[in-house]
């Protein structure tokens, strides 16, 4: 059969060679013109791939990649608009730099966030009890491990242990013992941190030099008069009326402002409804049961400046913008007049802000784009366009022109 | 240079008359095998390099021409097949023979550009399934399968031309 087929083929073909003579010159020629059209192809290839990686090397975030410390030791500069779910999971680094922000996520682990949107859990970390961010973002207060309340310096790496329990510890005996569900409050300056303890102890301050001591005065701690001088709001009696007590980092009292608020408010007021701003010169009274009105102090006479509804029963922040207290209500935190100040893709129930990075720029999302467009629709998609319409520019080139080669069928 | 376009020229001296026979069997026009030895020599210049310097410039023309052969098929309804002429003077002018040598090739033409290959390979290059799977970079049995069809048709078409083929295909 293979004989037979072939003998017919041959047969059929034996002529042709008179009528098809390859032509040895052309076909060099047009071997060399393909071997040059293919080095220019893949040389465009490579410099398009290149420039594809460049670019995204330049401008994609490095979500991987800590965010540096800031060379001259400055605090932090701005803040998010937006804080994304992050898609890896990272613990904080011993220097990120400084924070503009440190809130609960939804592992119930406290998170940070820079100026520029990088987010890292804080190892350790358990956000039922509150941690805390000094002015300039430079230091984090939090209870690591149940165990000890540390103070990490963001930018130099410095970790200060202080010997404060929490009360999941189970050590009946401990001397100091982190309430839960309270807020800290830096100073001013940066240099000493007031928390609330449960036990013998009222409250404690830790100072920058890595010392603790005990202070107690009675009352709601409201955060700072000036960098010496701590806020307290103490209950009304029948011999005076609400006050703001000024007490100095010693244990005396050196100032008593009687408060224009009325015996209803008094009664109702927890540890989150009070809250002195950074400059030392108004207080926020949250007024839970009169539809969640907020009245704004003056903390030198004690009178009414103004007061509005927010319709926000849990603030959980003691942060402040441009002299108005912030608060977190629906999927961010949001200022006084219900302007968004930043947004959060997971939910935050708790969200406290360096007040340095409040005063500083806000920037759109992760990287430092043009602030007031959303980072991703400024950068990342017009690149990824920009690639994929050259890509597809060169593909349909390098098809169009082997159509055009193709041979005659 | 000189040194691979001369080789280049020995080789398409010594090789052309059977690449235009085989270019032949794929095509069933002396214009189209024409171009598709064209298109053979030009990419086995590109690669002459390589291909050059060793014993397998036979073997990857023959590769490249098949494989063109069926990529051609392929790009039909990019260029739709040109009617170049309707004689068709390379089976020679009048007598049985021509009748008969005409009966097979439009027989051929009306296989599938795949089944026209593995017949061409098979039967007139001689070569087993294995190498012809390797030249197709199919499995064997694909070629088994593509043969049998491909004789059962051309048994279909030219009856009394190819009566005596056997359903048997040797390996």
């Amino acid at each position: 059969v293979t004989q037979d087929l072939h003998d017919r083929l041959d047969d059929l073909v034996s002529d042709v060679s008179s009528y098809v003579v390859p032509d040895a010159r052309t076909a060099w020629a047009a071997g060399a013109r393909r071997r040059a059209r293919h080095r220019v192809a893949v040389g465009a290839v490579a410099a398009v791939v290149l420039a594809l990686l460049a670019g995204a090397a330049v401008w994609l975030p490095h979500t991987l990649d800590p965010a540096p410390a800031h060379p001259d030791g400055a605090g932090v500069d701005g803040y998010p608009a937006r804080v994304m779910k992050p898609r890896v999971t990272r613990d904080l680094p011993d220097e990120p730099g400084p924070m503009a922000m440190v809130y609960d996520g939804p592992d119930r682990r406290w998170w940070t966030a820079s100026a520029d949107g990088h987010t890292w859990r804080v190892p350790g970390s358990d956000s039922e009890y509150t941690a805390s961010l000094s002015p300039d973002g430079r230091l984090l207060g939090y209870l690591a491990a149940h165990r000890s309340y540390v103070v990490h310096d963001l930018v130099t790496g410095e970790m200060t242990r202080f010997d404060i329990d929490g009360a999941g510890s189970g050590d009946a005996g401990a001397r100091w013992s982190l309430l839960p569900q309270t807020p800290g409050f830096w100073s001013p300056d940066g240099r000493r941190l007031l928390l609330q303890t449960s036990g013998d102890i009222g409250e404690v301050m830790l100072d920058a030099q890595g010392t603790l001591a005990d202070f107690g005065p009675a009352g709601l701690a409201a955060g700072w008069l000036d960098d010496h001088t701590t806020a307290w709001i103490v209950s009304a009696t029948a011999a005076h009326p609400t006050q703001l007590v000024g007490v100095d980092v010693g244990g005396h009292v050196v100032s008593r402002v009687d408060l224009d608020l009325s015996r209803r408010v008094d009664r109702s007021l927890d540890q989150w409804d009070v809250t002195v701003s950074p400059d030392g010169g108004r207080l926020a009274v949250d007024d839970d049961d009169d539809d969640d009105e907020v009245l704004l102090m003056s903390t030198s006479d004690g009178s009414l400046l103004t007061s509005r509804a927010l319709g926000v029963s849990d603030r959980c922040t003691s942060s402040w913008r441009t002299g108005l207290p912030l608060f977190v209500a629906g999927d961010g935190l949001v200022s006084l007049t219900d302007e968004s100040v930043t947004t959060f893709d997971d939910e935050a129930v708790c969200v406290v802000v360096a007040s340095d990075a409040l005063d500083g720029e806000r920037y759109p999302g992760i990287g430092r784009g043009a602030p007031g467009s959303d980072w991703l629709v400024a950068r990342p998609l017009p690149i990824v366009a920009g690639g994929v319409l050259v890509l597809g520019a060169v593909l349909l080139v390098v098809r169009r022109r082997r159509r055009r080669l193709a041979p005659t069928s | 240079v000189n040194r691979g376009v001369d080789d280049f020229e020995a080789w398409v001296h010594a090789r052309g008359g059977a690449l235009a026979r085989s270019a032949y069997l794929l095509t069933g026009d002396v214009h189209l095998a024409e171009d598709l030895v064209q298109d053979t020599l030009a990419r086995v210049a590109q690669h002459w390099r390589k291909v050059g310097r060793g014993d397998s410039p036979d073997a990857y023309a023959r590769r490249v021409m098949h494989n063109l052969a069926i990529d051609r098929w392929r790009r039909r309804s990019v260029r739709p097949p040109e009617v170049l002429t309707d004689r068709h003077p390379e089976v020679g002018t009048a007598g049985p023979d021509v009748e008969r040598r005409l009966v097979l090739r439009d027989a051929l033409l009306r296989l599938t550009p795949k089944q026209r290959v593995v017949l061409s390979l098979r039967f007139y290059e001689d070569l087993t399934e294995v190498q012809t799977a390797g030249v197709l970079g199919c499995s064997t049995s694909t070629v088994k399968s593509q043969t049998r069809d491909a004789l059962a048709r051309l048994r279909t078409l030219a009856p009394a031309l190819l009566a005596e083929l056997t359903e048997e295909v040797p390996s």
